[in-house]
């Protein structure tokens, strides 16, 4: 786009056609000290905007999070290749990020100087899914603001929305893997095989009567994680029959998304919790399925397949926890039983309250933290 | 900044410490600038027409107002609020004016007066201009108070620009204003454009240059034509050399001047006399202006007070001319078109006349016993001293006590005889020149202490300001002086003729006329300019009467032998040949009381230019004069050298320079190994520039073989050849390492532009 006068750029020029008119019918005064300065404002303004470029922009993304959560996002412009043209191609700018209606970008333009120094603004994470960053639009400008320009660099980043995730209560965790599973007791029950010795190994782990054959040391593995104990989830969400909570919420979304919604939720949800008892699961939901086991790496499998899932129904039929979610919640079965993920989530929150102090809130929720940011 | 803006927002509305961050914003200095630069011009009229103290107060009240209510009010209110004081100050200032004037306010005439301030009546000319001011400076001021104080820093300077702009349309705000505003209105725009540090770090050079480019080319050049204000809607068309003298009513002391030997006139007249054209009431303390009202001539004027002889005079132009000189004080004029007469008496053209128009005008002169004069009251009608008492507020005292003083020498007692020491004073104390500087401040002051000599403008200033300053009505004459006789009462008058002096009021006679300008040097300045003008055979310089070798040539005898006579009291010259006025007494020092006979003084054939307001004229002769004076030379070089400094850092000249003559230059020498190395990296810049940078990983032997391939000299190996043993072998020798030295730095004599040329 060609340089456009602003408003404050036509009051400038006016004034000065206005000063020169006037000196022309009336007499010169101390006019050329107006008419001078405007022209050369406009001029300088002119040059200023016109020789702007396109500037090459890169994104450097902010991790992938959690609905909620506020993550920094900072744009640096100009190739880094050709150093020393770089200052002189700094401009000014005001810089408007277009993002995905599922994030909350900056409302106003950030007022930056472009080529100089990186630009960073804040985006919050509002729906889950694979969210877009920019397009960038830029309205360069002068340094009186006399004229500007718009640039748009078509220069876009995806970051991943992992759906919000909820405490699950323990009673229903242990209810899926043997109860004596959960915490380190379990694991010492089943005898594995035996390993060389490395570093950290409990003393008590170690088999004397091997290592008194061999000239290394030999220490028991117990099988933590066996395939017993893996459990199955399978979710999907109710066809049709949503129609009448059409007025649901504020967005004006469809049900069977809001059931998809639902759905992301409480997989994660339990997805998760398994996976902190390190209980490997595997997911089968609308848009995919995944084996996880404990660690980053499972973790991050299940949240980016329930971030990208939409509505279906429920595939296959053999799980040990089959999720069906409609708009207003989800429910878990597990063979026979059923149980509402509100139901749920309300158990888990007086779970915590009667653990007391705020202290088990805080460490749950750095858990999940480090849990997504590190990877 | 921006990002968190919204949220901090309302905080910050609740929140005094938000107020000074707004105030502390650099865009604040802008505003500050521009408001100082209109306050500064505000206050510069209410010097002159009083009122100082008064206006600083209520301008302080509104713009601290309008800092208090900056988070009080909104902006709807603000603006509705300003309206009203607006309003309020311009209804206090039509009551304030005289009822016979209200009468004259009209839709109209307020239209077509707001057209001729915009288009450069002075504010100065305004009726009752003190109290105009009261009731308009603290508008801009209250709203830009008010807008600072909400950090809508743009908004105030455009508010205080517009101000600002108003009165450089009226031409009361001059250059130096100007610039200011508008290096005041960059600051503030620009820096609230800049308004993040990353913004400012980046682009504050870019914006210095362009302010430091806007001041400079605002000194340096002119686009919008020159020359004085010409007020629409009054005064058209006479910009000619004598402007000053018919339609200007603003008149500005101009350094040196030179004199037009072009014919103006031809008068016919009974008497001798300085041709009056006009008067002028209020001293700006740098010039004269004149105020009020015209009005058209329906019937014969008054004549003075006193007793008065009829003269009828017949004035024909030889040229277009704006003005009409006759004799003081004309009644009634016939044969020019329309006349009008302004407050102070004078006839004013309402048409130019043509070349060869013929205007009889009738007079009333002065008849008048001189011990009259003397004697009369002091019972000044109220309105006459209100007005020719005027004097700046910034006026030293010491040209009060000056004046005393000769006065008290003189023994003066009555007006009329003060008036008469005060000319004598200045006759005898200062010389004539054409060719003065301009000076700073108070034109009287400087004349009457700094300097020795003036043209007719100073002697005129002076002596008015010290009149004045004892409280005797005075006023400041423009006209023409008789000019050179032709035949009987037959005066042909020059542009040089043009000619200033005062007028003191008498009551119960009118205005008497003193003129204090020496009058013997006065008429050599004007032959020699003749004579030089008829030597080059310039046109239009004699009428066919006026041609020498003439038999009807006869130069008046004016000023008399005694005229000048420095230091000695007497100088009444009487010139009574064609005087009708009686009474040929001396006007002394030691008061023997001067007489009618002053005004006959005021003939004689005298040379003088008044160029006020006629630019074009000024400074023409006598070396010309610096338009700018000593500091703002200074700060214009400053800008200047600044501009240059900070456009060649931009274009990257001073790398460029530096890489080319670097090592040309003689560098301390250090031990062979660091002297080789230097000189290949100097050969290497040099070698970059002309052909190619050295390649990361690349070694300077391969390098140095690549560069000779691409046809440069063996001189290079050498260097390298240096260079090798220094960082390799760490053997290079004290004069290896000078020849490697010697033969970059021929190189680079080579490769500088011009200078290579020789070398080569």
């Amino acid at each position: 786009m060609t340089p456009a006068l602003t408003r404050r750029g036509r009051v400038a020029g006016l004034v000065g056609l206005v000063a020169a008119a006037s000196g022309i019918a009336a007499g010169g005064r101390a006019l050329d000290a107006i008419v001078i300065p405007v022209a050369i404002a406009l001029a300088a303004g002119y040059v200023q905007v016109s020789r702007v470029d396109v500037p090459a922009v890169r994104h450097v993304t902010p991790a992938d999070g959690f609905v909620g959560e506020t993550r920094e996002v900072r744009l640096e412009f100009g190739p880094d290749v050709t150093g020393d043209a770089a200052p002189s191609r700094s401009f000014l700018a005001d810089v408007f990020v277009r993002v995905d209606e599922g994030l909350d970008g900056p409302t106003a333009p950030i007022r930056a100087s472009v080529g100089s120094e990186p630009v960073s603004y804040r985006v919050t994470y509002r729906e889950r899914g694979e969210r877009t960053l920019g397009p960038i639009e830029l309205t360069a400008t002068d340094v009186f603001g006399l004229f500007e320009r718009e640039l748009v660099v078509d220069e876009t980043d995806a970051v991943t929305v992992y759906p919000p995730r909820d405490p699950i209560p323990a009673r229903f965790r242990r209810a899926l893997h043997a109860a004596d599973a959960v915490d380190v007791s379990r694991q010492r029950e089943e005898f594995d095989r035996l390993r060389e010795y490395t570093r950290g190994d409990a003393v008590r782990d170690v088999h004397w009567a091997t290592t008194a054959k061999r000239d290394e040391i030999v220490v028991k593995q117990f099988s933590a994680e066996t395939a017993r104990n893996r459990v199955t989830i399978a979710g999907g969400t109710e066809v049709g029959g949503g129609e009448e909570l059409s007025g649901f919420g504020p967005e004006d979304r469809s049900p069977s998304a809001a059931a998809a919604d639902e759905l992301a939720r409480a997989t994660v949800s339990l997805a998760l919790a398994l996976l902190d008892d390190g209980v490997p699961v595997d997911v089968r939901l609308p848009a995919g399925r995944v084996s996880a086991s404990p660690g980053d790496r499972g973790r991050r499998e299940v949240l980016e397949l329930a971030a990208r899932t939409g509505p279906g129904a429920v595939a296959g039929d053999e799980a040990d926890v089959t999720i069906v979610a409609g708009a207003d919640g989800a429910r878990f079965r597990t063979g026979d039983r059923s149980v509402s993920f509100d139901d749920l989530r309300r158990e888990a929150e007086g779970e915590r309250q009667a653990d007391g102090d705020a202290g088990a809130n805080r460490t749950d929720g750095s858990r999940d933290r480090r849990g997504v940011a590190s990877p | 900044m921006s990002r968190d803006a919204p949220a901090r927002e309302p905080r910050a509305r609740s929140d005094p410490a938000g107020d000074d961050r707004r105030l502390a914003d650099p865009a604040a200095v802008g505003v500050a600038v521009v408001a100082a630069a209109y306050l500064a011009v505000f206050f510069e009229v209410t010097n002159v027409v009083g009122g100082t103290v008064r206006t600083a107060a209520v301008v302080a009240v509104a713009g601290l107002g309008g800092l208090a209510l900056a988070r009080v009010i909104g902006e709807r209110a603000a603006l509705v609020f300003s309206g009203g004081i607006f309003v309020a100050g311009l209804l206090a200032y039509l009551f304030a004016v005289p009822e016979s004037q209200r009468a004259l306010f009209t839709i109209r005439s307020v239209a077509l007066d707001v057209l001729a301030l915009s288009t450069g009546l002075s504010v100065l000319r305004l009726a009752l201009a003190d109290v105009w001011v009261l009731a308009v400076a603290p508008v801009p001021t209250f709203l830009v108070g008010y807008f600072a104080g909400r950090g809508r820093h743009v908004a105030a300077a455009a508010v205080a620009g517009g101000t600002l702009g108003f009165l450089v349309l009226t031409g009361d705000a001059g250059t130096g204003a100007a610039v200011a505003g508008v290096v005041g209105l960059a600051l503030a725009v620009g820096l609230s454009t800049l308004s993040t540090p990353s913004r400012l770090r980046g682009h504050a050079g870019t914006f210095a240059l362009i302010v430091a480019a806007m001041v400079v080319a605002s000194a340096t050049v002119t686009v919008v034509p020159g020359g004085a204000a010409a007020p629409l809607g009054l005064d058209r068309g006479t910009s000619t050399l004598e402007s000053s003298l018919s339609g200007g009513d603003e008149l500005e002391v101009v350094g040196s001047t030179r004199l037009s030997p072009e014919v103006r006139y031809t008068i016919e007249s009974p008497v001798e006399r300085n041709w009056h054209t006009g008067a002028y009431d209020t001293y700006t303390g740098d010039g004269w202006v004149r105020t009020g009202e015209r009005s058209a001539v329906n019937d014969t004027l008054a004549g003075p007070p006193g007793e008065s002889e009829r003269v009828t005079t017949t004035i024909t132009a030889e040229a277009e001319s704006g003005a009409l000189p006759a004799p003081w004080k004309p009644v009634a004029a016939s044969g020019g078109g329309t006349v009008e007469v302004d407050e102070r008496g004078s006839l004013r053209l309402a048409e130019p006349l043509d070349l060869g128009d013929e205007v009889t005008v009738e007079s009333r002169v002065l008849d008048a016993d001189p011990a009259a004069l003397r004697n009369a009251s002091t019972d000044y009608p109220e309105a006459i001293e209100e007005r020719y008492t005027q004097l700046p507020e910034s006026t030293p005292e010491r040209v009060g006590d000056r004046t005393e003083e000769i006065v008290a020498a003189a023994g003066a007692e009555s007006p009329y005889e003060q008036a008469a020491a005060v000319e004598a004073y200045l006759r005898s104390e200062y010389a004539y020149s054409l060719t003065v500087e301009r000076p700073e401040g108070d034109v009287a002051d400087a004349f009457l202490f700094e300097m020795d000599a003036g043209y007719c403008v100073y002697f005129a200033t002076t002596m008015a300001a010290m009149l004045r300053s004892q409280g005797i009505p005075t006023r400041f004459e423009s006209g023409y002086t008789t000019g050179q006789q032709v035949g009987e009462d037959e005066y042909v008058v020059r542009g040089q003729n043009a000619h200033t002096w005062v007028s003191i009021y008498v009551p119960d006679h009118g205005w008497v006329a003193f003129d204090p300008t020496p009058s013997e040097p006065r008429d050599e300045a004007r032959d020699t300019r003749l004579a030089e003008a008829r030597a080059d055979g310039a046109e239009d310089v004699d009428t066919d009467a006026s041609t020498p070798n003439q038999t009807l040539e006869t130069e008046p005898s004016a000023g008399g032998p005694n005229a000048a006579d420095g230091g000695s009291g007497p100088n009444a010259s009487e010139n009574g040949a064609t005087e009708p006025v009686a009474g040929d007494v001396n006007a002394t020092g030691d008061s023997q009381g001067p007489t009618a006979g002053e005004i006959s003084r005021l003939e004689g054939g005298t040379v003088d230019s008044v160029s006020p307001g006629d630019r074009p004229s000024a400074g023409t002769e006598g070396g010309g004069s610096i338009p700018l004076p000593d500091w703002e030379t200074a700060l214009y070089w400053l800008l200047v050298a600044a501009l240059g400094v900070a456009g060649g850092r931009r274009a990257g000249v001073g790398d460029r320079v530096g890489r080319r003559i670097g090592p040309v230059l003689p560098r301390l020498r250090r031990d062979p190994a660091t002297d080789a190395k230097r000189a290949f990296a100097d050969l290497e810049r040099l070698l970059a520039w002309r052909y190619r940078e050295r390649r990361p990983g690349e070694t300077p032997r391969s390098y140095v073989n690549a560069i000779r391939t691409l046809g440069a000299d063996e001189r290079v190996e050498t260097v390298a050849a240096a260079y090798e043993r220094a960082a390799y072998a760490g053997s290079v020798t004290r004069d290896e390492a000078d020849e490697a030295r010697r033969a970059v730095r021929r190189l680079a004599v080579e490769r500088l532009p011009l200078v290579g040329r020789f070398v080569r």
